[in-house]
């Protein structure tokens, strides 16, 4: 990467907006569930590092991205619960399951689902981050400035909590 | 069902950071099953559609509305050198650059002496400078507006302005320049006047006048010292925009001049005392009406 990238230029702020935008939004929804509030946050969170970009270097755009995010998203929400869609299996996977297989699978579907949405917030957003967005751990850490280690023991919990709430099956 | 793993235990297995013996332990464990289910089942979910393109758009229809700020200078070694060296460059100037100017206001008048103990009494609304360096190699001040030399005996004492140039040797003498007139009145001695091509020679009680694009005029004073110094200003058949202009020079007044013909000729005086009465003073005899509008405009208008 160039030295100079001044997050200024339009091309780059253009990068930088493709490269992390989505991820930007996935986390903020991870945290409030809510779509249109996590779009405002990005939204936000753009428009403030364009006003700035002559302090943020290209380099830390991403975490003061987040942070920007995050300290909007602290200032006013209002918890939704967390809604996700499933992959849309489709043609793959060809219906060799029985009917009760499949019944069954789209409960547990549905029970985790329920179980994410209950998780606190500093677990689920860790949890989903990698889960849905594969994110790596340091990654991770990186995005929300906490370390690795914070990082796995957030994941424990968010597993060993989503498996207390599942039971067995 | 629970089993003491360590606070980082499950995240490890989730990212294969397992030895062998942990991860052969925990395959037997009857959590795993349910673990590995929930594990793999969370990569199915999808976060909502992300509107990519649409909340771009709105970044920058936002930021549009935004007053764009501007990149940081950034200073490296070699832009500090360059900048260092023009503000030396600059700093030098100041110091080098000799040059005195003196500047008065509406209705002010100034007393300056020269390095030769030559005098220069600055009329309202003037600015002159020299080279204090060069005085005595040579005499030479600029000016704009109006001013009386009370010039010691030596070399040529030259007196530039925009509209002509003045050259005496020793002498008292009184030049008025405004926009497109130039005059010189001669108080004692001689002095040679040029402007537009118009060369004259004056002694004492010679006034000459260069309005542009007309012949140069010339007449006797019989003041031994320009009346302004003592608070009036005096006028030979001149338009009257000069002395309109003069009027505004020494109050802080404006006027509005569009009925009247700035061309007239206006003889006299008006003092630097009294608004009313240097209005009255002018504008009585050339039938010419006077109203305030508001306190500092004036319109004139033809009786």
């Amino acid at each position: 990467m160039e030295e100079n990238q001044s997050v200024c230029k339009p091309k780059v702020f253009e990068d930088v907006y493709n490269t992390h935008a989505k991820t930007l939004h996935n986390f903020m929804y991870y945290k409030c569930g809510d779509q249109d509030l996590a779009e405002d946050f990005v939204q936000e969170a753009y428009v403030k590092l364009w006003k700035n970009c002559a302090k943020v270097l290209f380099e830390k755009a991403k975490s003061y991205l987040f942070t920007v995010a995050n300290n909007l998203f602290l200032n006013d929400y209002e918890h939704k619960k967390v809604v996700l869609r499933h992959q849309q299996e489709g043609a793959i996977h060809h219906t060799n399951e029985s009917p009760e297989f499949l019944l069954e699978e789209k409960e547990f579907m549905i029970k985790l689902q329920t179980a994410i949405a209950d998780l606190p917030e500093k677990q689920r957003e860790v949890f989903l981050l990698n889960r849905i967005d594969k994110k790596k751990y340091r990654e991770i850490g990186e995005l929300l400035g906490i370390s690795v280690k914070a990082v796995e023991k957030r994941m424990s919990l968010a597993l060993k909590t989503l498996r207390e709430q599942i039971g067995d099956i | 069902m629970e089993k003491n793993y360590d606070d980082t235990f499950l995240a490890r297995w989730l990212s294969n950071g397992l030895d062998s013996s942990e991860l052969h332990e925990f395959l037997n464990s009857p959590d795993f099953e349910v673990y590995k289910k929930i594990a793999s089942s969370s990569t199915k979910f999808l976060a909502p559609e992300f509107n990519n393109e649409a909340v771009f758009n709105r970044i920058q229809d936002k930021i549009k509305l935004e007053k764009k700020a501007r990149p940081i200078f950034r200073f490296t070694g070699w832009k500090y050198a360059v900048a260092a060296s023009v503000m030396l460059i600059i700093g030098l100037f100041y110091f080098i650059n000799f040059s005195e100017k003196y500047v008065t206001g509406i209705g002010e008048q100034l007393t300056i002496t020269l390095p030769d103990n030559s005098q220069v009494i600055l009329n309202s609304k003037t600015i002159v400078s020299y080279n204090k360096e060069e005085w005595n190699k040579k005499r030479v001040i600029k000016l704009k507006g109006e001013a009386y030399f009370k010039v010691q005996k030596g070399s040529t004492f030259k007196v530039e302005t925009n509209e002509g140039i003045v050259q005496v040797l020793g002498t008292k003498f009184n030049v008025k320049t405004t926009k497109n007139l130039f005059e010189v009145v001669c108080f004692e001695g001689k002095v040679s006047a040029e402007s537009n091509n118009y060369k004259d020679v004056l002694i004492k009680g010679n006034a000459f006048r260069v309005i542009k694009d007309s012949l140069p005029e010339k007449w006797n004073v019989l003041q031994v010292e320009p009346s302004w110094k003592k608070g009036e200003s005096t006028f030979k058949s001149i338009p009257i925009k000069y002395v309109i202009k003069a009027l505004e020079n020494q109050y802080k007044i404006s006027f509005k001049t569009s009925k009247i013909d700035l061309e007239k000729k206006f003889t006299g005086s008006f003092t630097h005392k009294n608004l009313k009465i240097a209005l009255q003073t002018v504008f009585v005899p050339m039938k010419i009406g006077v109203t305030f509008r508001g306190k500092k405009t004036v319109v004139l208008e033809k009786q």
